[in-house]
């Protein structure tokens, strides 16, 4: 994989995802839509975060922008010291599928495929694949189910080896589109919990865009977005259940509305 | 790539089906390609080898154009020849009739034939045709023995063909004797004995008269031994001609007939009627190579359509999977890559299955057409290995516009709603299509018919230029026809099979792309069959009588004498008989340019007959009543009588490009010194005209003429010496013709005049009504067009196959429509019919666009072959099988709608549930 990053990318003090400034109108009819006003934002290694919001709030689109699907138009996003912008469709294409690690609400997986190939499709050419993907599947705890096609495996066990693909390629950081919106509550809250031991303890850098609070608690930061722009901005380890970062939650937009 | 290879091989392996008719049809066309391919060639082959059979090892014949008993190839005619610098060899022959004997050494081996002999021997001998030759080699290969020397002073020598020799009970080292008056006839020693082709295929006497070719010969003998047989120098009766490696037969004849018509005994490349038809049948040989190259194209096509439609069909139902991959994993590259192989993979899979099909097809038409390929069928692998090339491109190409859909998918489309996820095509049905559609569609009538090529144009590249633009015009309206199809013909079908009219309309504009890509392929057979059948109807016709023509032509042995016609005259008032004085002269003038440009009426003879000019064109109720291109009846009639006019057929007269008033000169055969100045009296449409002549025996010289050509009954008798009329013109008014009565007729008559006629012999005279020159023509027209039609109906059936496989991934598709459609109440029949009415609906745009294009193709190709084909050079007409198409079109419609059978009960037979959850898992 050719690598468009500088040195910067390498060095532990550096984000591995920054944006600055970024801005996206939507064009809809004759109607233009301001999806995203001057959004900034920084992730450090490691770390879990969180982006909430209503619907249209620009969440979505946001995590569109960071994982280069969308182009925006100004500002600039770079993941591991990259600006995706400088890099043309083919070249992204390379660098989101090594560096960034990519998960969907649904539609995951591609179905004439059995999961364990579903994993490889991103890192076929790579060295050690089979070791990294067999431990994947066991710390996914899909050992059992790696040769069967996504037709015959639960929602969960979908998303699970949707994230054994998302990481195979040992990618810079994980972008996760509301993983949990298909699944029920025990299979949401099993996926929040891997999403944890990864940033915790591989150290991953995992940003979910969510709507459940349930599944933000899980995070170590939150980011409130409304209407394009980023409303407010909060740990969550002061908070100790999910009811109360709901009402954390609840409070940054009730605040704006006042203000 | 590893990538790419992975997920082309899961998703040929999990959509087995799809694959399996994809490889069904794919392999369908291929052994289509391989067993046409195969039977043509060998056909060709077998055509090439018929032609040459009974000329042995040569190319050509002279002959004399002269009838008369001294009739000889002349030796300025020879010298001539071999003055050409293309001509190899020149052997002449001579040729006679004898009656010979065997002399055996070896009296048992008579045993065997010895009842033969009894059967067929006259007073003791048999009548054999000797050939005096001092050609260095047989013209046929050597079975025993060894060939004549040209120059032996030792006894007689000769060698036999197989059939005389197992005839008499001879062989090499035997002797033969002519009979003859005296026992002290001459001794003939057997040398050699040769293969020629049987007389069944050749022929030996056609009429009264020996086809002048080695193939009838049945002893051979040096020049030196057939004059000492002959007891005088013998005369050249014909030579043949061995032409350079290399010089086109055909050409190499017309170009060097006008020389030898030109010399004072002239003489003519006229094999004869059976040979000549065979020269014709080389010249079909070369339209055959012509079909074998439409036919490919239309297999090649057609494989193309399968692949493209089966890819076409895998993008829009894999939209979303593609924007997965484009997000997770693959770039656009890649993804066109994708494409590509799944197209390659699948034409692999069809040569893999086709050419092996096609082979055996081969094998089982060989074993089971014993003798009607003559030379065996073969197949030809130079063909094939062009095909699977072929093949490889055209699936190739078959992905271009797929692969270029899917690099349309982007990343986002992954996650986005399903619905938006669907391919975008309305912009396909755009009117603004029509802009682009019609030029191109108007290309080949404007190439064909608005500036019409001259004969030395290239029409191949007009006509291929054209078709391209006609197909594609037709590809871009084809959407438009979806639309009207949609609108027009949804309501009465939905009244037929009682569907609620919503749940019809907008099916196929819906799924636009695999409404067009199913009735583009189901067109390709359609667009073939009917320009088959527009094409050659409208060819054909111009060969078939018009109501010009006579009820019936009386065909005379012998020329009636003036009161024997008063006698048929008085016999039955009712009759209107018109003798004719037919001769067949040549042009002294090559009018048409015939040397350069031969074709069917493109020719240096032209058959005249000579009428009373009254009874054929004038009054109110003329026999010849047709329509006048040039002149006027009255001043024609006026010229016929006064100023040798003659009256030629419509086509004559526009390729000539001559005026009325302008000469014509005939070159009487016995008499070709004095050419005849004839005058262009006027000119009239002929239809079937060429036929007329044909079966009637009035092309008595040559097979070939330019046309029938009127003239005043007194003037042809006087100028090329005509003892009487040796053929009539029945016009009857009765409703039909009593043919035993008329024979009967002129037996009488001939009997009461001529006491040497038998009473018990058969009639010296045949009828021949026009009715069965007219039944006869369309019969075997029908016989051919419907044989040439087996290849269009064969891709109906075949392309029915990938429709099928469109429509079970459609309805795949569609399981969550058709789920919810079950929730709501709507039975399993209605289901089915919807799936059925759909098939219906998309035969119908397939039938749309076959037809048109079979229509304007046909048609603009008759224009073409005016200038480009053997056949060409009348004035065509459009003409509509309208039957036949409904035939076409309802064989169409029927394959389209057993085509969406198996998808509707597929469909139907699934619960609304299962649909409802096998519909969304096809969303995820």
């Amino acid at each position: 994989m050719e690598r468009e990053s500088s040195d910067e990318a390498h060095r532990p003090d550096t984000p591995p995802l920054v944006a600055s400034d970024v801005r996206k109108v939507f064009q809809r009819g004759e109607r233009q839509v301001a999806a995203l006003r001057g959004v900034s934002l920084s992730v450090k290694h490691g770390e879990f975060l969180a982006i909430m919001g209503a619907s249209g709030s620009g969440k979505s689109t946001m995590l569109h922008a960071l994982a280069g699907l969308t182009d925006i138009d100004s500002g600039t996003i770079c993941v591991e010291g990259q600006d995706l912008a400088k890099l043309p469709d083919a070249k992204l294409t390379r660098f989101r599928r090594d560096r960034i690690g990519l998960v969907f609400q649904a539609f995951n997986l591609v179905p004439t495929l059995t999961a364990e190939d579903n994993v490889r499709l991103p890192a076929l050419e790579q060295a050690g694949l089979e070791e990294k993907v067999t431990e994947l599947f066991a710390a996914l705890g899909l050992s059992e189910r790696r040769g069967h096609r996504p037709d015959a495996l639960s929602g969960g066990e979908q998303q699970r080896v949707a994230i054994a693909r998302a990481l195979v390629s040992d990618p810079a950081i994980l972008l996760l589109d509301e993983p949990t919106g298909s699944l029920d509550s025990v299979a949401g809250q099993e996926l929040c919990k891997i999403l944890k031991i990864l940033s915790a303890d591989r150290q991953k850098t995992v940003l979910v865009v969510t709507h459940e609070p349930a599944v933000a608690f899980w995070s170590d930061r939150v980011l409130v977005m409304r209407d394009g722009t980023l409303l407010d901005e909060f740990s969550t380890d002061d908070l100790e259940s999910a009811e109360l970062l709901a009402q954390r939650y609840q409070l940054a937009l009730n605040q704006q509305t006042i203000t | 790539m590893r990538a790419v290879l992975l997920l082309i091989r899961s998703h040929l392996s999990v959509h087995r089906v799809r694959t399996l008719l994809t490889t069904l049809a794919t392999a369908s066309s291929v052994c289509l390609l391989v067993w046409i391919i195969s039977i043509y060639s060998s056909a060709i082959r077998s055509f090439d080898l018929y032609a040459s059979r009974a000329l042995g090892h040569y190319d050509l014949i002279v002959d004399p154009v002269s009838r008369k008993a001294n009739r000889e190839v002349a030796s300025p005619a020879l010298e001539l020849l071999r003055d050409e610098a293309q001509v190899a060899q020149i052997d002449p022959m001579w040729a006679r009739l004898l009656t010979f004997r065997a002399e055996r050494t070896d009296t048992d081996r008579s045993k065997g034939s010895q009842e033969v002999v009894d059967r067929h021997s006259r007073e003791g001998g048999w009548e054999e045709v000797i050939i005096g030759s001092d050609a260095e080699a047989p013209p046929f290969p050597l079975l025993r023995g060894r060939w004549i020397a040209p120059d032996t002073s030792e006894g007689l020598q000769a060698v036999l063909s197989l059939e005389c020799s197992e005839r008499l009970g001879v062989t090499v080292g035997d002797e033969l004797s002519i009979a003859g008056p005296t026992e002290n006839q001459p001794r003939i020693q057997v040398v050699g004995v040769i293969e020629p082709p049987p007389a069944t295929i050749t022929g030996v006497m056609v009429g009264s008269r020996m086809l002048p070719s080695p193939s009838v010969g049945a002893v051979f003998v040096s020049m030196n031994d057939a004059e000492r047989i002959h007891r005088t120098k013998p005369t050249i009766t014909f030579a043949a001609v061995s032409l350079r490696d290399g010089v086109d037969v055909h050409t190499f004849r017309y170009r060097l007939a006008p020389a030898l018509y030109a010399l004072a005994k002239p003489v003519q490349f006229m094999t004869d009627l059976d040979m000549e038809e065979e020269m014709s049948e080389a010249a079909k040989a070369s339209s055959m190579t012509l079909q074998a190259y439409v036919v490919g194209i239309v297999s090649v096509l057609l494989a193309f359509l399968v692949i493209f439609s089966t890819l076409s069909m895998g993008v829009t139902e894999r939209a979303r999977q593609f924007a997965l991959l484009r997000a997770v994993a693959l770039t656009k590259t890649q993804l066109s890559a994708l494409i590509a192989g799944e197209g390659l993979a699948l034409v692999s899979f069809g040569l893999l299955l086709g050419i092996p099909a096609g082979w055996f097809l081969v094998i089982v038409v060989d074993r089971a057409t014993d003798g009607v390929i003559r030379n065996g069928v073969h197949v030809d692998w130079t063909g094939i290995g062009l095909a699977v090339l072929i093949s490889g491109v055209a699936s190739l190409l078959a992905g271009v516009l797929p692969a270029w859909r899917a690099t349309r998918v982007k990343p986002l489309d992954a996650i986005a709603p399903q619905n938006a996820t669907r391919v975008e095509s309305q912009w396909l049905a755009s009117f603004g299509w029509l802009l682009v559609a019609f030029p191109l569609i108007g290309l080949l009538p404007l190439v064909s018919l608005v500036f019409p090529p001259s004969v030395s144009d290239p029409i191949f590249a007009r006509l291929m230029l054209g078709a391209a633009g006609l197909a594609l015009g037709l590809l871009l309206l084809s959407p438009v026809l979806v639309r009207w199809t949609d609108r027009l013909c949804v309501p009465p079908l939905a009244r037929l099979l009682r569907l609620p009219k919503a749940l019809l309309q907008q099916q196929l504009t819906s799924q636009l792309w695999r409404t067009v890509a199913c009735a583009v392929t189901l067109s390709v057979g359609m667009g073939l069959f009917a320009a088959i059948h527009v094409w050659g109807w409208s060819m054909v016709y111009v060969f078939v009588p018009t109501n010009w023509a006579p009820a019936a032509t009386l065909v005379l042995e012998r020329p009636l004498a003036s009161d024997q016609i008063d006698q048929l005259r008085e016999w039955n008032p009712a009759l209107q008989v018109v003798p004719l004085m037919v001769e067949q002269p040549r042009l002294r003038d090559d009018l048409l340019n015939s040397a350069e440009f031969p074709s069917v009426t493109r020719q240096m003879v032209v058959v005249l007959a000579g009428l009373d000019p009254q009874s054929g064109f004038g009054g109110a109720d003329p026999l010849v009543d047709t329509q006048w291109i040039a002149g006027t009846p009255s001043e024609a009639i006026a010229m016929m009588k006064s100023n040798r006019g003659c009256v030629v057929p419509d086509h004559f007269y526009n390729q000539a490009g001559l005026k009325l008033g302008d000469p014509i000169y005939l070159v009487p055969p016995e008499s070709p010194e004095n050419p005849v100045r004839y005058t262009l009296a006027g000119a009239v449409r002929l239809r079937g005209g060429q036929w007329m002549t044909k079966t009637t025996n009035m092309r008595m010289r040559t097979h070939r003429s330019a046309g029938l050509v009127f003239a005043d009954y007194q003037s042809v008798a006087g100028d090329f010496q005509l003892p009487g009329p040796r053929h009539c013109w029945i016009q009857s008014d009765e409703a039909s013709l009593d043919e035993d009565a008329l024979l009967a007729a002129v037996q009488s008559v001939q009997y009461r005049l001529d006491t040497t006629l038998g009473q018990e012999g058969k009639p010296d005279a045949r009828i021949m009504p026009t009715q069965d020159i007219e039944g006869h023509i369309l019969s075997a027209a029908q016989f051919w067009l419907w044989f040439m039609s087996v290849v269009p109906l064969i891709a109906i059936a075949i392309s029915s196959v990938a429709m099928l496989n469109i429509f079970l991934a459609s309805v795949r598709a569609r399981q969550w429509d058709f789920g919810i459609l079950r929730a709501l109440g709507f039975t399993r029949s209605v289901l089915i019919r919807i799936v059925i009415a759909e098939g219906i609906l998309v035969g119908i745009v397939a039938c749309l666009v076959g037809c048109a294009f079979g229509l304007i193709a046909g048609w603009c190709g008759t224009a073409l072959t005016q200038t480009s084909s053997w056949f060409g050079g009348m004035d065509i007409a459009l003409t509509l099988p309208l039957v036949t198409l409904l035939i076409g079109s309802g064989t169409l419609l029927t394959f389209a709608a057993l085509a969406a059978v198996w998808p509707a009960l597929k469909i139907s037979s699934m619960s609304p549930l299962s649909l409802l959850d096998r519909g969304r898992g096809m969303s995820q």
